[in-house]
């Protein structure tokens, strides 16, 4: 339908990762890269997992493991943590349950890792979406860009924004999905006040933890996203305001059908061409 | 000369709007939309979004250079002109502008006053971020979706799951 390659969903790390490869590929040749794709979460889900009592992130909490004898990836994914701890002011904090827990950072960081080595396995044309998070290079055909919708928070079936790139990590934060469960450590309460927190940038892991930081600030994050560095925001509101940096890639959109259903919005069109 | 009179109140309009209108009803009709879009890139005649001043009632821009007592430079009749009232989901917004020496040395905007959710807007005033309408837009075009993080049990139900069927 519409786009040719390969497509396929998993549910790894408690969560559903869906895969797209476009490159025009043997169909072999996709299927054992999309293997490996999902072969390397499953193996991040083992050794990072805080759910499996032998990961080597539990072993590493439970101070079996010093740092040192990590694995280069653990050390790094520690590191990570906590440059992003001192960049965010605290609010992304992979201590805030009392325990090392780098799983805020580890779906990004690991979706990132499967995208470069797709990309290094030459296939250049692609996107996984973690949970929502997503890592795409290439487009659906050459010469367009992929479209990725953002979910609008209060209608589950529907998007307020189309992002168009060719070359980018999308990630949203929000509280519309599992209630208002992003602290802020600060007032040891939720914060509530952005309901939506879409960041764009090119490495997930980064992206990710600076849109659940945002959602942690509250009010406070508007300002904090806006100023980002290298990094594109589009934010939701609570009293239902959206606010978005200039540079966020918004691809124009035709607004919702009334009545629609999800069934009858989907069979496949053909994208449309952008000059 | 009518016509540029009319490209400077549009602009006003649409720079005014965006200071204290509400942006945040939903809304399915495209023209709203594209016509904020649009304005918002246009800062030649925007009044300075200034923080004191009172939220959702009137805007004043700061005075722009004297008047000169000389032919219009910019081709504009003096007078004050009065727009029509532009209708929106929260409200009329009605735009007036004084022309002195050519020059538009005016313009105000006059915004609903029971609105009571305009003031929150102004307290979120950022000058990087843009403000625009929340829009309400079917999935049929996008490859993928990006959203608050679903546990599994969540993506069955969710639009991501349908997009995965129907392109597998």
């Amino acid at each position: 339908m519409g786009t040719a390659g390969l497509r396929r969903v998993e549910q790894i790390m408690g969560t559903p990762i869906s895969v797209q490869l476009t490159d025009p590929l043997p169909a072999r040749r996709l299927e054992v890269l999309a293997e490996q794709t999902f072969d390397w979460f499953r193996e991040v889900d083992e050794r990072f997992s805080t759910y499996k009592e032998h990961s080597e992130v539990n072993r590493f909490d439970r101070g079996e493991l010093s740092l040192q004898d990590c694995s280069a990836d653990l050390r790094l994914v520690v590191e990570a943590c906590a440059d992003l701890w001192r960049e965010t002011d605290g609010y992304f904090d992979a201590y805030a349950t009392g325990r090392f827990d780098p799983s805020g950072y580890v779906k990004g960081w690991s979706v990132q890792v499967a995208s470069d080595r797709l990309l290094a396995a030459g296939c250049r044309a692609h996107w996984i979406n973690a949970g929502g998070d997503i890592r795409a290079r290439g487009g659906p055909r050459p010469g367009e860009p992929w479209r990725i919708g953002i979910r609008h928070p209060w209608q589950a079936d529907k998007i307020c924004w189309v992002l168009g790139g060719n070359d980018f990590a999308v990630a949203t934060s929000g509280t519309y999905e599992r209630g208002f469960h992003v602290i802020d450590p600060y007032r040891g309460a939720p914060a509530t006040e952005l309901t939506s927190v879409t960041v764009v940038g090119t490495d997930l892991g980064r992206t990710d933890a600076y849109a659940t930081a945002g959602v942690a600030m509250g009010q406070a994050g508007l300002r904090w996203l806006a100023d980002l560095p290298d990094h594109e925001v589009g934010i939701v509101t609570s009293d239902e305001l959206c606010y978005r940096t200039d540079g966020f890639p918004v691809l124009p959109t035709e607004p919702a059908r009334r009545p629609s259903t999800i069934r009858s919005d989907l069979p496949g069109q053909p994208a449309p061409r952008l000059g | 000369m009518r016509r540029a009179a009319f490209a400077v109140l549009g602009t006003a309009i649409g720079a005014s709007l965006l200071i204290g209108a509400k942006l945040g009803t939903p809304t399915d009709d495209p023209g709203t939309q594209v016509a904020l879009e649009e304005e918002t890139g246009d800062a030649t005649a925007s009044p300075a979004p200034s923080g004191k001043a009172p939220a959702g009632k009137k805007t004043t821009a700061p005075p722009a250079k004297k008047p000169a007592a000389k032919a219009p430079a910019g081709g504009l009749k003096d007078g004050t002109f009065v727009g029509a009232a532009a209708n929106y989901d929260y409200g009329a917004v009605k735009v007036t502008i004084t022309v002195a020496g050519g020059k538009v040395t005016a313009a105000n905007a006059t915004y609903p006053e029971e609105d009571p959710t305009s003031a929150t807007i102004n307290e979120g005033a950022i000058p990087k971020l843009r403000k625009q309408t929340l829009a309400v837009t079917s999935a049929n075009k996008v490859n993928t979706v990006s959203g608050a993080s679903l546990t599994s049990a969540a993506y069955k139900a969710s639009l991501q799951s349908a997009l995965d069927k129907a392109k597998a």
